[in-house]
């Protein structure tokens, strides 16, 4: 079977719901002479997402002001970073990660007066806005708030996976007590069901509180190869993202290909491969929906939320050498090669 | 050789001569095109090569030892997919093969050899690869059958040319001798007129008239003798010989106007395949419209001015005279042409367009006119076949010359070439057609003519079912979406304009041949809504992708579709139109003609918003369904069976001119 | 006539030599335009291979005017095939920001140059961000096309000549014949076959009439 050979564009745009063009408006460019206040709301310090939110501002040609606060990893101190909301007085409140997005604007079905209703907010980095309750639907926000969501379709995913290298059987770690997780458990059985794979979901132990341990995962990824797993798949798990440093070196132990769903578990945890949204291109995305805001006056109500059109995909050489499995030539031609 | 005579003759040569003469340069055209084209397709395999080789680099930089690369044969398979004339690519390493894909045929087959080496480094194998020379014979054979295709359009104007001659006053001494000549052979011997004194005709004139003096004086003489029977022998030898009658002249008006109508109309059909892209070249960035509603509203504007200007036309073409009619309107539409070629300005641009559409209007108005006012009831048909004829060469021939014009000396020059056909047709239709007669108690169309019309049986079913969807259907895919999409896709304004050939050609074959069937099978309603749904079906096909290919079906489907329900439509019209109290027929064939028209103006300006909002095969899809759903909607309104009586022909009467 | 006649063979022969010249001048530019697309196919593989690289950067958040590589990458890749004249990387607004040939940088490009080959870029967002510029020599385009102006010319020139010779000769030869036919029209005696029965039957019907009233008028004119 001739393995499907996809190149960039028509692999990372597969799968991406059509949103409307991204594209800089014409004219936008134009100097509109009016200073925008923007409040910057960070959870762990400034990153790419807001290198890349400030230049597509700048590229635009806006003048802004931009605020910045950071709330140093801790959500509790998102109250004292907006008190002096009345008198800032910002044009539009940027927002990094669903924590924060949700302690600014709440739930759309809340009522809670707390919640800010009245000044529009662009979010970047939320996984999830429509599970959190952030906003009703991607197409439509219907609210205050709109925004860029980073995280890569599933079945994108799945694909980039079968470029690289083709399956019949592919492993999953994943909690039980995470939502979200298995809801991309199903997605993922969903893609292999359709390609005639199989799908070997194993869920973390839970310890006496519910919670999940990482008692007995390496055994676990050892089982996953005995029971022939062509890959293992790390999906955004908040547990799993935790213990990188225990799975990642048995799966390699066990020669064992991981495909990592999050940036970092390529970089620095020591998957194989994997699809991911640039951070710069994201902090882009949501800069475009600030654009759309403050020059164009549409409300942020009728801009819909959207992931990128385009991902990445980071193969680590170093594991690719250790476990002797390398991408196909092709992929050479788009992907980054790193040797974290 | 009598019987054809010099003038018949003569064309009948110069077609085979220039068949002969064409295939000649199609000769050369092949044999130019090994010697160049060739040796750059070979060129192409080596940088198809040198970008295999910096992959393959890549790859070892990265770390990947050569004999461990993966997907290679499937990379090598897919720029074999990219381009069908490499035959075998294999990447070597010293005297071992590490990977290939293909298989070469012939082991002299030419090959490709480049070195793979990273960086000041040694080299670490070779990137070979084979050419397969038939597919590269398939490339030039693909070449040469666009050649093949200008040889047809230059056959086609040669014919045109040769009926201008043919059909020009200063060769009517030639007419009549040949009309003698034949006239004998056929043991005709009536009398001619004309060519008086011409010393090679007056003697046979003199025996035929001679004759005719003695016949007329032999039945004087029978009369006066009251011999009955003399008198029916002589009539019926007369019957039998034309004796005493005059050769009359087939009727002319059609072939008088034709030269100058295909010079006008080879004006407008130029502007086609380049339209698009001149007009996005001109079109401002500043423009408060989306740009492909820019690039549409020239073609919506012109397309506007024409239905607009119909009905008014009909009757100034009356009152200034056919001749007059057709003089000014292709003075303005060269003016127009003129204006857009040296404009720079997008809005003027757009003001120009809208004079050579008034212009257009008033020359097709005039020129029908002209057809209709001198040709009885039963001659009507064939002359506007003629007409048709014209109209549809010149959509034939026009797209790809106009299409090389723009390509090689760009859109303005094209547009100034345009103003000059114009220009020649206004000479032309000036010295070959009647004098102007003045008409006075000529008036437009009243309201009550055009309510009256519509009342007509089944007729509102049938104009916006499937008159206004046909040339709705034909605006938006033919004149814009697929020209648009094409150029989106990279082919030059000359691959277009082949391209666009496709539906007039099917037409030119297919109109005479559906309009025969559907009147013997008395089957109009029938052929007319079949028609309109497989026009519709095919913009379906996108579908299945926008190949070249599939597009070209798309028109063919369009053309055949078009060709089955053009001519019954225009039958089913003139029957409503007869059966419209009052004498209101004249109202019926111009509200056809205004919704026909209005769907030629909507057409576009529907692709244009449909094509920037919801992208092209979506916008393929919807026109197709709205097509075939008018066509539903005409074959509900039918409980009334089709109407089995024949009081007109399905002629192609209803030219399909945009 | 004669005059009419000489006039109308004149014509014919220079529609066939018109049509002969047209169709080998379309043949031509078809040929140019076939030659100009195979040029260019290879030209457009550089093209790719460049815009991809940039894509990649600028995914990374490298913005296209501080990606430092590439100037080095246009050089090399200019440097591989001697038909390349430069290679320049401009911005959305056609401004040159990197080009092999470091004295075209900061030049504002024509939407569509002559002879080049370009090839769009895009961000993430399919937002265009530039566009990568491969100019070629135009002399072997020049050279295609001299080539087939030489091989066609070679054909047409002697085509043509000899579609107009042969149209003048087959016109002179129905003129002949045309002619042949009148003279024979004008004698009564030579008239062709149904002309002469058609006669025969008219003169035996005013015969008949004719001779039954005995009268001196009629007879043979």
């Amino acid at each position: 079977m001739r393995r499907p050979m996809l190149d960039r564009r028509s692999l990372l745009s597969l799968g991406v719901g059509a949103g409307a063009s991204l594209a800089l408006p014409r004219g936008l460019s134009a100097d509109t002479g009016k200073t925008y206040k923007i409040l910057m709301l960070t959870f762990r310090g400034e990153t790419d997402v807001e290198r890349g939110f400030r230049d597509l501002l700048d590229t635009a040609g806006l003048k802004t002001e931009i605020i910045s606060r950071d709330a140093r990893r801790d959500i509790a101190n998102l109250p004292s970073m907006i008190a002096d909301l009345a008198t800032l007085k910002p044009d539009l409140i940027y927002t990094w990660g669903t924590p924060l997005t949700l302690g600014v604007a709440g739930p759309f079905d809340s009522t809670d007066p707390k919640f800010i209703r009245d000044i529009p907010v662009v979010f970047a980095l939320v996984a999830a806005p429509v599970q959190a309750r952030i906003a009703p639907s991607f197409a439509a926000p219907g609210r205050n708030v709109t925004g860029a969501v980073h995280v890569v379709p599933t079945d994108v995913q799945m694909k980039a996976m079968q470029s690289f290298m083709d399956f019949s059987t592919v492993g999953i770690l994943y909690s039980t007590s995470e939502q979200n997780s298995d809801v991309i458990v199903r997605e993922v059985k969903a893609f292999c069901d359709g390609m005639g794979a199989k799908v070997l979901a194993r869920p973390f132990k839970n310890d006496a509180s519910g919670r999940p341990t990482a008692e007995g995962v390496e055994d676990m990824v050892a089982q996953l190869r005995a029971d022939k797993a062509d890959w293992l798949y790390l999906l955004p798990d908040t547990f799993l993202g935790t213990i990188y440093d225990r799975v990642t070196p048995a799966a390699l132990a066990a020669g064992l290909p991981t495909f990592g769903a999050a940036e970092l578990a390529i970089r620095e945890g020591g998957a194989l491969v994997g699809l991911v949204s640039r951070y710069y291109s994201v902090g882009q995305l949501a800069g475009t929906k600030a654009v759309e805001i403050l020059a164009r006056g549409t409300p942020a109500s009728k801009i819909p939320i959207e992931t990128l059109k385009r991902f990445s995909l980071i193969i680590n050489m170093r594991i690719a050498k250790s476990l002797g499995i390398y991408p196909p030539i092709a992929m050479l031609n788009y992907a980054e090669l790193v040797t974290g | 050789m009598i019987g054809i005579g010099l003038r018949g003759g003569i064309s009948a040569a110069i077609i085979v001569i220039l068949c002969a003469a064409l295939g000649m340069i199609a000769w050369g055209a092949q044999r130019a095109a090994v010697r160049t084209i060739v040796p750059t397709i070979v060129a192409k395999a080596e940088s198809v090569g040198r970008s295999a080789a910096a992959l393959v680099e890549t790859a070892v930089e990265a770390g990947i030892p050569m004999e461990k690369l993966a997907g290679v044969p499937a990379y090598f398979e897919d720029l074999r997919s990219q381009n069908s004339e490499l035959s075998e690519i294999r990447l070597t390493q010293g005297g071992t093969v590490l990977f290939q894909s293909g298989e070469r045929e012939q082991p002299d087959w030419p090959q490709v050899r480049v070195p793979v080496a990273v960086e000041d480094g040694p080299s670490l194998g070779d990137i070979v690869i084979f050419i397969d020379p038939s597919i590269i014979s398939e490339q030039v054979a693909a070449v040469l059958v666009d050649v093949a295709f200008i040889g047809v359009v230059a056959l086609l104007i040669a014919l045109e040319l040769v009926a201008l001659v043919v059909g020009a006053r200063g060769v009517s001494v030639l007419a009549g001798v040949e009309a003698r000549v034949r006239d004998l052979a056929r043991g005709r011997l009536v009398r001619h007129e004309g060519a008086d004194g011409d010393r090679l005709i007056a003697p046979i004139d003199r025996q035929l008239n001679a004759l005719a003096s003695r016949h007329a004086f032999a039945r004087d003489e029978a009369e006066r003798r009251g011999d009955a029977r003399a008198l029916a022998t002589l009539d019926a030898v007369a019957a039998k010989t034309g004796l005493g009658s005059v050769h009359s002249v087939g009727n002319q008006a059609a072939a008088v106007v034709r030269p100058a109508l295909f010079l006008f109309m080879l004006a407008e059909e130029l502007t086609r395949p380049f339209l698009p892209r001149y007009v996005q070249s001109i079109a401002p960035a500043s423009l408060p419209i989306s740009p492909d509603v820019a690039i549409s509203l020239p073609i919506v504007a012109f397309m506007a001015a024409v239905a607009l200007c119909q009905l008014p036309f009909a009757a100034l073409s009356e009152r200034i005279g056919r001749r007059g009619g057709f003089m000014l309107g292709a003075g303005l539409a060269a003016c127009g042409y003129v204006l857009s070629g040296l404009t720079g300005s997008y809005f003027v641009f757009l003001g120009a367009r809208v004079l050579s559409a008034v212009g257009y209007a008033l020359v097709f108005v005039s020129a029908q006119g002209h057809v209709v006012d001198r040709s009885a009831p039963s001659e009507r048909a064939e002359g506007l076949a003629v007409f048709v004829r014209a109209i549809m060469v010149a959509a034939l021939c026009g797209p790809p010359i106009g299409g090389v014009i723009g390509d090689r000396l760009g859109g303005n020059i094209a547009f100034l070439f345009s103003g000059g056909l114009a220009a020649l047709a206004l000479v032309l239709a000036g010295l070959s057609l009647p004098a102007s007669q003045r008409r006075g108690g000529a008036h437009g169309l009243g309201l009550t003519d055009l309510k009256a019309a519509i009342q007509a049986p089944r007729l509102a079913a049938l104009l916006f079912g499937c008159a206004f969807p046909a040339k709705f259907i034909l605006a938006a895919l033919c004149f814009y979406l697929i020209p648009v999409e094409l150029q989106r896709e990279g082919f030059s304004s000359a691959a277009v304009g082949r391209l666009q050939m496709i539906y007039p050609v099917i037409m030119v074959l297919g109109v005479p041949l559906f309009a025969a069937l559907a009147d013997r099978w008395s089957a109009r309603a029938g052929f007319v809504a079949a028609g309109g749904t497989l026009a519709g079906a095919g913009a379906l096909l996108v579908a299945f992708g926008t190949s070249p290919v599939i597009l070209a079906l798309v028109l063919a489907l369009l053309g055949i579709g078009q060709a089955m329900s053009i001519a019954p439509q225009s039958a089913l019209v003139a029957d409503s139109a007869r059966h419209v109290p009052g004498g209101h027929s004249a109202g019926v064939l111009g509200l056809f003609r205004l919704v026909e028209r209005s769907g030629n103006a909507v057409g576009p300006a529907a692709a244009g918003f449909l094509l920037g909002s919801v992208g092209f095969v979506t916008s393929m899809m919807t026109v197709g369904g709205l097509v075939v759903f008018g066509a539903a909607a005409f074959i509900l309104s039918g409980r009334v069976p089709a109407r089995r009586d024949r009081g007109s022909p399905a002629a192609p009467e209803e030219a399909s001119v945009p | 006539m004669t005059r009419t006649t000489a006039v109308l063979i004149a014509l014919f022969a220079m529609i066939a030599a018109a049509c002969v010249a047209f169709g080998a001048y379309f043949a031509y530019a078809t040929l140019l335009n076939a030659n100009r697309a195979a040029v260019e196919a290879r030209f457009a593989i550089t093209a790719q291979r460049i815009g991809a690289t940039a894509e990649l950067a600028s995914g990374l958040g490298i913005a296209l005017p501080a990606q430092q590589t590439l100037p080095d990458l246009l050089r090399r890749e200019a440097r591989i095939d001697t038909a390349i004249r430069a290679i320049d990387v401009a911005d959305e607004r056609g401004h040159v920001l990197f080009s092999s040939d470091p004295d075209r940088a900061g030049r504002d490009e024509p939407a569509h140059p002559a002879d080049s080959v370009s090839r769009v870029m895009e961000n993430d967002l399919e937002a265009r961000i530039g566009r990568v510029i491969v100019h070629y020599d135009p002399v072997i385009l020049a050279a295609g096309a001299e080539a087939l102006a030489a091989d066609l010319r070679f054909i047409a020139i002697p085509t043509l000549a000899a579609a107009a010779l042969a149209t003048i000769a087959v016109g002179l030869l129905l003129a002949a014949s045309l002619r042949r036919s009148l003279r024979r029209a004008a004698d009564p005696g030579s008239w062709p076959e149904p002309a002469r029965a058609a006669l025969a039957s008219v003169d035996a019907a005013h015969a008949a009439v004719l001779k039954r009233d005995a009268s001196p008028a009629g007879g043979r004119p």
